[in-house]
């Protein structure tokens, strides 16, 4: 796998992430299929090469939260790399055919030991997506629904092109695999609130919604926001309290 | 709304205001161990039922072989679920990698059951439901059994008959304390007085008391309860409740089940009464290594035993059977699996064996369901759990395994075996609740193994009694 796409390794010099990359071992997950299960114990950081993964919280109460959707370039788990005896915070599974690789808290302390700088990369990558968590708290805080939904589906935009780029589609951009509840869920508010958004957003001629059912005629249908202009998605969060 | 600080500080004060206060008020007298299934024993004990407990220099430590060979068999028990409760944790990772080709709903399902047997959390809608039940089950089931007391002349628990010129007086007592915690009133109040009377039942020596240990379980949630107790609705029980529930009940099972071995005529007088509850599946494992002697035919409960000490490893196996479960209840080791196996073992006892006699039977039976489903779970063993995690991390696989086996060897032998061994050097001739030879049975024996006891008992050993079998 190529280190340089994972932001976590992007600091390392190319010797590191060629040494790196011998520790690591691939497996391959089909759709639907759990990664990290929440509560267990976590020993390994897994990065995604292929296909995509959510992230879901589940509460004492059995409620469960779509906390983040990956695509291939992300990492996760990261924490059991360094807090030794961790139990993952959080339940990870496949949303389509993926390809994973998973690096060992083991075989990565020992290479950390022998490299030190690699340890202070790595924690800056961290502090990058610390920054990017506290960036995310403070638009819960202080943006308004529309906007929070409007970032979210540029980065789901962003997500979705950068795949159909890597295995060379054409064609339209499709957020697909998402509920009203999961957007919901994402940007911290109800359904309701987020079917009126997205309807507006649809007047808007931003994004084009479609209802899918994928599991037969008593399954929860599906959303698929078909991304009329990709550059003018990633730009309304700047405008919309102008509309 | 009242402020959280002021009930627990409220309550704190005034736990320590009540306990002395109600100690002083109980003044009632009561006799113990008259309880409603019948203790008594049907048929007497042969000579070899003493013997089987009694020192025998010759062999190995000093025990009967037979009585060492079921200690061992529930010490292997023991051993193996320490071991596999250290890793439990990478076993299951095992699993879960192995088992991602299912996925979807067979997936969910087989992690519910690993968090269940493993004591995760169990992060459903359905078991948070059934939990916050067994909560409220669990914080008003003693009003159940105080009442049940109450229209049978007891003191709390239906064990404890009350001397009859006070009985009006507590028997109202117990009904008001019922109300109280019907209705959830005063809560840390109720922890006092049932804390207060557990210490007043030393008064009649520490067996009753021990006897009387699982009431303490739902003292400590009452008094760690908010003052406004009736205002608010206590669903949940927090970690350190949890805890102190799951510990309280466990080492009362534990000395229990010790009891059984010590003052052993009640036990065998119940099984002569109810010789259904000697047919119990479970056991047979903890007798196997004993062999022809273990393996009861429990229609001899009726007649002469099959083999001398039949009744005796019966007993053995019964006693350590509730000693093992409690010691892993009250150290957090596969809660909810043993935990799970005690509201079996109860409600069997409850439905089956005994019928409503034993209906008091259903507050261990709420105190275990709380435990049992509980999201709040932790264990006793963390810091050799830590050590050894560790020690796998730095690649020492051999401390890893030192640690783990070390540690489980060690707890088995000092929490069956030496105690078993032990307890062959008790002089039972001197255990004041165990009725007097004469009483148990007629005819020359009688004589016979009453000048062993009595002869043996001067050197505080039972050497004597040996080659009476």
């Amino acid at each position: 796998m190529d280190l340089s796409r994972v932001s976590l390794f992007e600091r390392l010099t190319d010797e590191e992430r060629k040494e790196l990359a011998g520790l690591l071992s691939s497996q391959k997950y089909k759709e639907g299929a759990l990664v990290i299960s929440q509560d267990t114990l976590g020993e390994s950081l897994f990065l995604l090469d292929q296909g995509s993964v959510k992230v879901t919280l589940r509460t004492d109460k059995g409620e469960t939260k779509l906390l983040n959707v990956m695509g291939p370039g992300s990492f996760f788990g990261e924490i059991a790399l360094i807090e030794e005896g961790s139990t993952r915070s959080a339940s990870v599974t496949t949303t389509e055919p993926s390809v994973l690789w998973e690096l060992n808290q083991k075989d990565f302390r020992e290479f950390a030991m022998a490299n030190p700088p690699v340890l202070w990369k790595v924690a800056q990558a961290l502090c990058v997506r610390l920054r990017k968590l506290g960036e995310t708290m403070a638009e819960l805080s202080f943006r308004d629904v529309p906007y929070r939904l409007l970032k979210r589906l540029g980065d789901l935009a962003d997500l979705e092109k950068r795949r159909a780029e890597e295995s060379g589609e054409k064609g339209e951009i499709v957020i697909r695999n998402l509920s009203s509840d999961d957007l919901a869920a994402l940007v911290g508010s109800d359904r309701d609130t987020v079917r009126r958004h997205l309807e507006r957003f649809d007047d808007l001629d931003l994004v084009k919604i479609k209802l899918v059912r994928s599991g037969g005629l008593f399954s929860r249908p599906k959303l698929e926001l078909v991304v009329q202009d990709f550059t003018s998605l990633k730009r309304a969060p700047e405008f919309i309290n102008q509309w | 709304m009242v402020r959280p600080s002021a009930l627990v500080r409220r309550s704190t004060k005034r736990f320590w205001i009540g306990v002395p206060f109600f100690i002083l008020a109980s003044v009632a007298l009561c006799w113990a161990h008259e309880r409603f299934v019948s203790h008594h024993l049907k048929w007497p004990l042969p000579p070899e039922f003493y013997h089987f407990f009694l020192r025998k220099p010759d062999q190995f430590l000093g025990m009967d072989s037979n009585l060492l060979k079921v200690g061992l068999a529930v010490s292997v028990v023991l051993f193996f679920s320490l071991v596999l409760w250290m890793f439990r944790q990478v076993l299951e990772l095992g699993f879960i990698r192995r088992m991602h080709w299912a996925g979807g709903v067979i997936q969910d399902i087989m992690q519910d059951v690993l968090a269940f047997l493993t004591d995760r959390p169990v992060r459903r809608k359905w078991f948070s439901n059934f939990s916050e039940w067994a909560v409220i089950f669990f914080l008003r089931s003693p009003a159940l059994v105080l009442m049940y007391s109450a229209s049978n002349d007891s003191l709390v628990m239906p064990s404890y008959p009350l001397e009859p010129s006070s009985a009006y007086i507590f028997k109202y007592l117990q009904v008001a304390l019922a109300l109280l915690i019907i209705t959830q009133t005063f809560l840390p109040l109720c922890g006092a007085i049932i804390f207060g009377t557990w210490l007043y039942l030393f008064k009649w020596g520490p067996t009753i008391a021990i006897d009387a240990m699982p009431v303490l379980t739902v003292a400590v949630v009452y008094a760690t309860s908010p003052w406004m107790s009736h205002r608010v609705a206590i669903t949940r029980l927090n970690e350190t409740q949890v805890r102190w529930v799951r510990i309280t009940l466990g080492a009362g099972f534990f000395f229990l089940g010790w009891l059984k071995i010590i003052n052993h005529n009640l036990v065998v007088g119940v099984a002569q009464n109810y010789p259904s509850i000697t047919n119990d599946p479970a056991l047979k494992a903890f007798t196997l290594l004993a062999g022809p002697a273990g393996s009861s035919h429990f229609a001899s409960i009726y007649d002469l035993p099959i083999h001398p000490y039949e009744l005796a490893i019966w007993l053995v196996s019964f006693a350590l059977a509730e000693v093992i479960c409690g010691f892993m209840v009250a150290t957090g080791v596969f809660t909810r699996v043993w935990g799970f196996f005690m509201v079996a073992v109860f409600t069997k006892l409850m439905l089956v064996d005994f019928g409503w006699s034993e209906i008091p039977h259903i507050y261990p039976i709420a105190a275990l369901m709380a435990i049992v489903f509980s999201n709040n779970l932790t264990g006793e063993f963390q810091k050799i759990e830590d050590l050894e995690e560790a020690a796998a991390r730095e690649g020492k696989k051999a401390k890893q395994m030192a640690i783990i086996t070390g540690t489980s060897a060690a707890v088995a032998l000092l929490v069956i075996i030496f105690p078993l061994w032990a307890s062959t050097h008790y002089s039972r001739v001197k255990w004041k609740f165990a009725p007097p030879i004469q009483q148990q049975y007629q005819g020359t024996q009688a004589h016979e193994i009453q000048q062993h006891l009595t002869d043996s008992s001067h050197g505080d050993s039972m050497v004597g009694c040996v080659h009476h079998h």
